[in-house]
């Protein structure tokens, strides 16, 4: 099981699944961030992993990064 | 008399709602907190075309369900109070993104204005705005607070809704089959309770996305029972079907509509792109510790640096007329003495010290506005996140914890960026043990006295203190503060931009004046009370031994000995700290007769021990009266104030204490 944890700088992943509660999973769904679309990881090296989705950049803490399954 | 109304602006986080109001209401917006919670309320008035028209710029937010604090306000606010019209601030860069807020207004049935923003930065595509207002039937405009344009036509339309509100069927969203057919069910349900009867779609789709505070409101409900197994059963049947969970669909789908609309209304490409660009290497480069931190240092060295070059020559302009100018013209007039006194030391010494941080608050104000524009402050923020996590703070904690070496009023000011309520509290109430540039005054003139040798080494020392205590305060308090839901780090780095100048000027303006409003009275206030007790009873020196203040060092000295402080005069010189911290020094002069000759005076008071147990309490006790009402506004809380204040004057005398017996015993 990939998270986005696994991934390397400058891919783009499909969102798999995203493991949590409701009002997490909404949460993130609110700026494209569920299963079925795509991310781009921008940064993932120690500190908040940087992902790119629909022109958006967020920084996520590396913990709610490890409950984002990608294929 | 005019006619007025009230327009409400809702948009995402980083839209420029707050450069829409600064250009349209200008310097007259106001800032404060929405009742009961830390989240900044902004405001402002303008007139036009005979209409006086009220803005509420309420909190940024990406969805209007209940998750965040920002989103329970926006929601309230919407569903509850007086307004209207509502304009939609759209960032037209994201489009598809910031519709997804329209979206949900729409479901709540709220019909907004559509404001696209900054379209001029918008590069490889345009967006076709009269099918954008055609799907939606709503208006649709352009306004650019960069540029200045499109804001007669967004005070037109608000007086034009304001007015006539917009008539015809405005776009509802539909969701699919499986949706649509759970939203009718749940919909027949809650008609039969009347408190759901006005808007029975949108708490339909709340209840079946799961919204914690439309739940707690079903519990309630004479329809609970059937409601709660009618939910649990659709919830279980979608699973089943479709493999994910519906309290997620909902908004996927939601998303996925307004990504579609957004296709739609976009005329060129907008396909989603994959390349590498310098963007990615700056943000990598600005966000990874090892090349991060060195940058962050280097930028915050620069603020202060510019700071204090820039308002040095008004502060110190500023402390002439207030404390030279001004009072020997005072002392030329033909005065009672005690109304002499009360002008020089009571009223022109409080408006002295309110108006000596005006410039160093507007330096330093224009400094981070430019820094929040160019997009450089979130970056900052995920920087710090892991390291601040240790000590239950966030990324966002540093900036204004930083800030407080400078002077702690604007720092605590600072965490009105902070999305957390439990992280901002806990950031201000460690702020004023980050060693403000006051407080540098008074360790000066005890290393002159007693350690000239190790100058650099004791005001190391004394910094070190300060934070670690802070770490130490805040690491305790987190584990008594629940935070709700915020813990995990999530913020969205903006692009990088050029800031545009009047916004940051309005905004700065906008920020001192509140500053001068609300703190200045109170650290006036404060002032003129310490004059009354330096003062009395009448015919005393003016804070001497037999006067309130000097009989209240006295009697206060017991609980100093055990510092190692044996005279009452620098126990007085503390109480009148609390007004601003460099007045510890110069009411030591006033005591001590002398002010050129203290250093040497102080050698035969204090020991170096008790020297630097005494500058280690100056340190640690309660902020300035600036801190503690600036504290007061931002929590809106007496209570947090009386606890930081009590909680800070204990650890103090810990702290001083230990080090005053530690030093004697290993120093001998």
């Amino acid at each position: 099981m990939k998270t986005l944890l696994d991934i390397e700088e400058g891919q783009t992943v499909e969102i798999k699944e995203i493991k949590g509660g409701p009002c997490f999973k909404r949460r993130l769904a609110a700026v494209g961030i569920f299963p079925g679309s795509k991310v781009r990881v921008v940064k993932n090296a120690p500190g908040p992993i940087i992902v790119e989705v629909e022109k958006s950049r967020f920084a996520l803490g590396r913990g709610m990064a490890r409950r984002i399954v990608v294929r | 008399m005019k006619k007025k109304l009230i327009a409400a602006l809702v948009g995402n986080p980083n839209v420029g709602k707050t450069a829409i109001m600064n250009m349209l209401a200008g310097t007259k917006a106001k800032v404060g907190n929405w009742p009961g919670v830390t989240v900044e309320r902004k405001e402002g008035k303008y007139s036009f075309r005979g209409f006086e028209i009220t803005l509420i710029d309420l909190p940024g937010i990406y969805s209007l369900t209940s998750y965040t604090i920002e989103e329970r306000v926006t929601r309230n606010f919407l569903l509850n109070e007086q307004y209207d019209a509502v304009v939609n601030v759209i960032d037209a860069t994201l489009l598809g993104r910031n519709l997804y807020l329209t979206l949900e207004l729409l479901e709540m049935g709220v019909k907004p204005i559509l404001a696209l923003n900054k379209i001029d930065d918008i590069k490889k595509f345009s967006i076709n705005f009269d099918k954008l207002s055609a799907i939606f039937n709503l208006p649709v405009i352009s306004v650019s607070a960069y540029r200045n344009t499109g804001f007669s036509e967004l005070s037109e339309k608000i007086i034009e809704v304001g007015l006539n509100g917009i008539n015809g069927e405005v776009f509802r969203p539909t969701y699919s089959d499986l949706l649509e057919a759970a939203i009718s069910e749940i919909s027949m349900i809650i008609n039969e309770d009347e408190q759901f009867k006005k808007n029975i779609r949108w708490f339909a789709i709340k209840l079946l996305e799961g919204d914690p505070e439309i739940t707690e409101m079903a519990k309630q409900s004479k329809v609970s029972e059937t409601l709660s197994k009618a939910l649990s059963r659709i919830k279980t049947e979608f699973y089943e079907r479709k493999g994910e969970e519906l309290s997620s669909a909902i908004p996927k789908e939601r998303f996925l509509m307004a990504s579609r609309i957004a296709r739609i209304v976009i005329e060129t490409d907008y396909s989603f792109e994959e390349k590498e660009d310098f963007r990615d290497k700056v943000d990598r480069i600005i966000t990874t510790p090892v090349t991060g931190i060195p940058i962050f240092f280097a930028i915050m060295a620069a603020v202060f640096k510019l700071t204090f070059t820039f308002s040095s020559p008004f502060v110190k302009l500023i402390g002439h007329i207030f404390g030279e100018t001004l009072p020997t013209m005072v002392q030329s007039l033909p005065l009672p003495e005690t109304l002499e006194s009360l002008i020089n030391n009571g009223v022109l010494a409080g408006v002295g010290s309110v108006l000596s941080f005006l410039p160093i608050l507007f330096v330093l104000y224009i400094l981070l506005s430019i820094l929040e524009d160019t997009g450089y402050m979130a970056r900052a923020a995920a920087l710090w996140d892991n390291f601040m996590r240790h000590f239950g703070l966030s990324g966002s904690s540093v900036i204004p914890l930083i800030l407080g070496f400078g002077c702690n009023v604007p720092a605590i000011y600072a965490t009105r960026a902070m999305r957390s309520p439990v992280h901002k509290l806990i950031t201000m109430m460690i702020i004023p043990w980050m060693s403000c540039s006051a407080r540098l005054a008074v360790y000066s003139v005890f290393i002159a006295a007693f350690f000239q040798n190790n100058r650099t080494l004791i005001v190391l020392s004394l910094y070190t203190i300060g934070i670690v205590m802070g770490l130490i305060f805040a690491k305790i308090v987190s584990l008594f503060l629940v935070d709700e839901g915020e813990g995990e780090f999530f913020i969205e780095l903006p692009s990088y931009k050029f800031p545009s100048l009047k916004v940051v000027f309005n905004q700065t303006i906008i920020e001192v004046k509140d500053f001068l409003s609300k703190a200045g009275t109170i650290i006036l206030l404060a002032s003129l009370i310490i004059w009354a007790l330096a003062s009395f009873p009448a015919g005393v020196r003016y804070a001497g031994e037999h006067s309130i203040a000097g009989m209240a060092g006295k009697w206060l000295l017991p609980l100093f000995k055990p510092l190692g402080i044996n005279d009452w005069k620098p126990v007085v010189a503390l109480l009148f700290g609390a007004v601003a911290k460099e007045i510890v020094v110069g009411t030591m002069g006033t005591l001590y007769g002398n002010a050129e000759m203290l250093p040497t005076i102080l050698k035969t008071t204090f020991t170096p021990a008790s020297a630097f147990a005494y500058i280690v309490f100056v340190l640690l006790y309660i902020p300035c009266i600036a801190t503690i009402s600036a504290i007061y506004q931002e929590s809106g809380s007496k209570k947090w104030v009386t606890f930081i204040a009590v909680v800070e004057l204990a650890v103090a005398w810990i702290t001083a204490f230990a080090f005053y017996h530690g030093i004697k015993l290993f120093a001998g």
